[in-house]
Formats: structure tokens, sequence, C-alpha cells
């Protein structure tokens, strides 16, 4: 879609005339997928400015209204509250899931990578098999029987998702720094006697950043995907907060009657899922233009 | 490729035993009186206190752990306390609706998965290659909760083809009646590992198809399509059947979510059933089969990789 050839056959030869348009509009992805997250992002700190109701607010003489009623854009729910409130409001709580189980899974997981890959012998060995056994429950599951354990709630649904992504994070790290144990520079730093802490965190981990956060942006995209499924079965956040993949638990009683009332919020969690796909996709193409060739 | 299937056996042992240990914390870490919660609220603390000495809940968390395994041994997972049964007999009469389900649905995304990545790869950056990028993207960001909402909202309730909910309808439960019922779930479960197989089949594909024995085949005259079945098709599957295998095991646990959409009365249904009325010893029994089925998967693949592919079994 945005190949050197789309360019047209004047700007063919030098590669700095490629490089400028790429920046600016030839990496579609990269700038559709910014714009969706930005855009998100916006909409969730305006939310209480830009919804036109208490996103609490019932409503029993309004129930399950179509979409574009009057007063009602996107129409309202099984209990009469306004759907473009909610999920206003809902893309705080969605941002939210999505972002911090990430950020507290690369750091911990990142850490421990870090640790198995640059200390290596027994360390490795050990953090490796108490990964293996974590790999061995399939994700969704496993942050289900932690959802459980912990009782249902928002705190202890993101420390499952921490808990089933950190040890991805820590393969994706330790794979990188085995890799980087053998660049010259780094025996350079130990052979001019700096410490240990000093090499790994000078020398190796500002080389790890770029394939972390390309990764770390795939994992918020399926984030979004796994804190929604868990909310519809029962273990996000509870009732009445505004959240979508429980305005579409919701809306299942109304499929017949009031489609929108799912629909919608589903749209909403596809749509921001496309966007931090879209947004990993085009930072790896950017960081790796390689990489663009053999993937699809 | 003995050794090496024995070798691969044997690490399923600490595996398993992870498997059980964390599913015997969950039922540990559960804030909660266990025997209250069976005797219910009207009991005696006398009561109470009986039952938990007869399950042997004051004893040490170790000397629970061992009876916990043996119990495991005999086939003996606890009682459901929703169901007043067995959960091994709640579970087993519905863990063949589940193979049913997710089997069909990864030969489904298998086959199809297969086709539709060779299909793109034999012309790369055309209109149908572009196509399964966005199919991968939209697949990969779709909730398939939602997806089978949506199918269900189309097929069932808007075009009204096909049955919304369940196995069986009422009365009928012929081979033709269970086929209609599965068509949106397979559909549904079966999507998202769909477009991950096709996509690496197609970077498999593409891998060989630019290879010298390839040209060779071609140069000879022989058809693109013989090329592509009888040259390029059988090195680049190896590579294919582990993310089938993978694949397998994720249907397995994304069953959870499409049973429950559909109400198929599969484990995963049981389970869904299971976290709205706490029931624990149901969940534990759940999760552990569930694990342990997808251990063996892999174990599975590791073995049919190891068979395709002589170099692994060196690693």
């Amino acid at each position: 879609m945005d190949s050197p050839t789309a360019l047209g056959p004047q700007s063919v030869s030098p590669a700095r005339r490629l490089r400028l348009p790429r920046l600016t509009n030839g990496n579609a992805t990269l700038n559709i997928g910014a714009a969706i997250v930005l855009g998100s992002v916006l909409l969730a700190l305006l939310a209480p400015w830009l919804a036109p109701y208490d996103p609490l607010r019932t409503d029993t003489s309004a129930l399950g209204l179509g979409i574009f009623s009057p007063g009602h854009i996107l129409g309202t729910d099984e209990v009469g509250r306004d759907i473009l409130s909610r999920l206003l409001h809902g893309t705080r709580l969605a941002l939210l899931v999505a972002v911090v189980p990430t950020l507290f899974a690369l750091l911990v997981g990142g850490c421990l990578g870090l640790l198995a890959g640059y200390v290596g012998g027994w360390v490795d060995s050990v953090l490796m098999r108490v990964f293996d056994v974590m790999f061995s429950f399939p994700g969704i599951l496993f942050a289900l029987g932690i959802g459980v354990a912990l009782g249902p709630g928002l705190t202890s649904m993101i420390i499952a998702m921490v808990v089933v992504t950190v040890p991805e994070f820590g393969r994706i790290v330790r794979g990188a720094v085995l890799g980087l144990k053998q660049e010259q520079y780094v025996e350079a730093a130990r052979a001019l006697g700096f410490s240990h802490s000093r090499v790994a965190f000078r020398h190796v981990t500002p080389n790890l950043l770029g394939s972390t956060i390309v990764f770390a942006t795939l994992q918020t995209g399926r984030n979004v995907i796994l804190s929604s499924s868990l909310a519809f079965l029962g273990l996000g956040a509870q009732p009445p907060t505004p959240d979508w993949g429980q305005m579409l638990s919701g809306g299942r009683s109304l499929l017949l009657t009031a489609p929108h009332v799912a629909t919608i919020p589903g749209l909403a969690i596809v749509v921001l899922a496309v966007g931090f796909n879209l947004l990993g996709d085009g930072v790896r193409d950017r960081l790796d233009p390689r990489a663009r060739r053999t993937r699809p | 490729m003995l050794t090496f299937t024995v070798r691969r056996a044997l690490q399923m042992i600490p595996v398993a035993f992870g498997v059980t240990l964390a599913t015997f914390l969950l039922g540990q870490i559960i804030p909660g009186d266990q025997a209250a919660a069976l005797l219910g609220p009207s009991s005696s603390e006398q009561e109470r206190q009986a039952l938990r000495e007869e399950m042997g809940l004051n004893e040490p968390v170790l000397t629970q752990y061992v009876t916990y395994l043996g119990n495991l041994f005999t086939g003996d997972l606890g009682r459901s306390l929703s169901f007043g049964r067995p959960v091994m007999s709640v579970l087993a009469e519905r863990i063949a609706n589940t193979v049913l389900l997710s089997g069909t649905a990864i030969v489904v995304a298998a086959l199809l998965g297969v086709a539709i990545g060779t299909w793109a790869a034999m012309k790369p950056g055309s209109v149908r290659d572009r196509g399964l990028t966005v199919g991968v993207l939209f697949f990969n960001s779709i909730p398939s909760f939602w997806f089978g909402l949506v199918l269900i909202m189309t097929f069932s309730l808007g075009l009204r083809l096909l049955p919304a909910t369940g196995m069986t309808s009422i009365g009928g439960g012929g081979v033709v009646d269970v086929v209609a019922h599965m068509v949106l779930p397979v559909i549904t479960l079966a999507a998202w590992s769909l477009a991950v197989i096709a996509r690496m089949t197609r970077s498999a594909v593409l891998e060989v198809i630019g290879n010298d024995y390839v040209r060779t085949a071609r140069s000879r005259g022989v058809g693109e399509m013989r090329v592509v079945v009888r040259h390029v098709l059988p090195n680049a599957l190896p590579s294919v059947v582990t993310v089938i295998g993978l694949q397998a095991g994720f249907l397995l646990s994304g069953a959870v979510l499409t049973e429950t959409v559909f109400s198929w009365p599969g484990i995963g249904l049981a389970l869904y059933q299971a976290i709205s009325t706490r029931d624990i010893p149901l969940i534990q029994g759940g999760i552990l089969l569930i694990a342990i089925g997808f251990v063996l998967i892999n174990f599975l693949v590791d073995t049919l990789q190891a068979y395709f592919n002589p170099k692994i079994k060196l690693a």
C-alpha cells in the first residue's frame, strides 16, 4: 500500500527522496493508527464535556431507543441510559485497561527478561521454566482463573492481565538481550571495566527499546480484546460503570428489538484495537523496513 | 525420534504439576469459607466445623495439595456446588461437545487458512494478497464474542437462515439439526485462527517459492497448480503445522467465549455458569481439563514438528 514504487517514477533514484514522504504521509498504517489512538485519548479526556448526559442516568421512559432518536443520537440501552454518553465515558476505561496492564507487564517482564538474558545460568533456567508453565495455560483461561480467585473487579482484572502477559514480554526481551550480548559494543563496555548494572541499563536496555515498543503497542491492541472478553464474562469493572465489554453483554437481551445496543460498543472495541494494531505495525515498519517484505 | 518423543513427554510432567498446583492454589486464594458455601447460610458453626474436618480443610496446605493430587488420579475433581453432583460427571457429559466444536473449527481453519494463504502468496502484492492483509488485521482486532453476536443478528434473527443458540432444536436432534446449530459457532471460533494460519502459510510459501528447485520445475513446463501442490507446499507446511497446533490449543480456550455466546453445552459454557455462581470446584475442574488438553496438544505439535523437521530433534 505504501511501497516505494507507489510514489511514482520521478522518485525512483535517490534513497533520500524516498525517506521524507514516508515520514509525513507515506506510512498510512502508522498515521491511521496514531490518529485513532490519539483521537481516543482526546475523547477520553473530554468525555465529561462531550457526553450529552450522565452515563449512569437511567430513563425508564426511553428504554432501548434506536439510533438517531431525538435527544439520543446513538439511542439508549436496556435501562434507558444514553449510549453515546456511556460510550464516551467508556473510552477512559477501555484505554486504562489496555495501557496500564501493558506498562506493568513491560516493566516486570522486561526486568525479568533482562535478568534472564544478561545473567544467564541457573537464573535463566529457572525463569524460563516458570514462564513455560505459565505459557502452558491458555491466556484467557489463566486470566479467568486469576480473576475468579481475586474476585471480580477492575484491579483484579488488571492484575490477571499483567500476570498473563509478563512471560511474553520476558521472552521477547530475553531473546533480544541474548543477541545484544554478542555485540562488540557490549563486550567493549565490559572490557572498559563498567559494572554489570551499567552495561545492562546503559548499553543493553536502550537497544532493546525498538523491538519492545513495537511488541508493547501490539500487546495493547490484544489487551483491548482481552479486557473486553473478561468484562463480557463478568470479571471486569462492575455495573453500572460504563465499560464497553459490559455494555455489549447487557445488549444481548435486546438483540431482536434493539441490535444497536450490542453492536455499537463492539464497533468501538474493534476500532480501538485496529488503532493499536495499525500503530504497532506502522512503528515496526518505520523501525525495520525489511519486515514488511515478508509480512502480509 | 523415539528418544525425542520420550524426552518431550517427560517434559510434560513438571508442567502438568505446575498446572495442578495452579488450579489447587486457585481454590486456596479465593476468599470465603467453602464449608459455609456448601451448607448454606442457615448452617450452624458446629456443622461447618464438622464438614471442614471431613473435607480436610483443617489440614496443612501441603497435605491438602497431596490429597487433591491423589483425588485427581482417581478422577475425583470434587463436587459441583451449583449442579450438586461430582464435577467429573458434569464435565464428562460436556467434553464431547467442546471437542466437536473446537475440532471442527480447527479443521475448517487449517484447510481454509492453508488454501487462502497459498492463494495469496501465489501473487504477492495483488488485490487478493492485500485483501488477506486487511482480513488478518480485522480478525486480529475483533472480539470473538462480538463477532458471534453479529452473526446471530444477521443470519439467525435477520435472515432467519440458521438457529441462534444451543446444540439441538426442541424435538430435533438429527445430524442435520446439529450441523445447522454448529455453523455459526464454528465460523466464530475458526475466524481468528484462520487469519493467523493464512498469514503464516503465506510467509512460508513465499519463502519456498523463490527457491531454485521451484524455478527448475517451472522451467520444465510443470503447471503452476502442480508446482504449488507438489513442490512448494510439502516444504512450506512443516512450519505451518506448528501454528495450526498452537491455534488448536487457543481454540479450546476460546470456546469459553464462543460457547457462552451461542449457549453451546460444552465445558466453556459450564465454566461461564460456574463463574457467575462462584462454583469453585467446577471452575477448578474446567480450567484444569482445558489446560491439560492444551499441554497434550502442544506435546503432539512438537512431536509432529520433529517428525517433519529432523533438525529439531538434535536441539
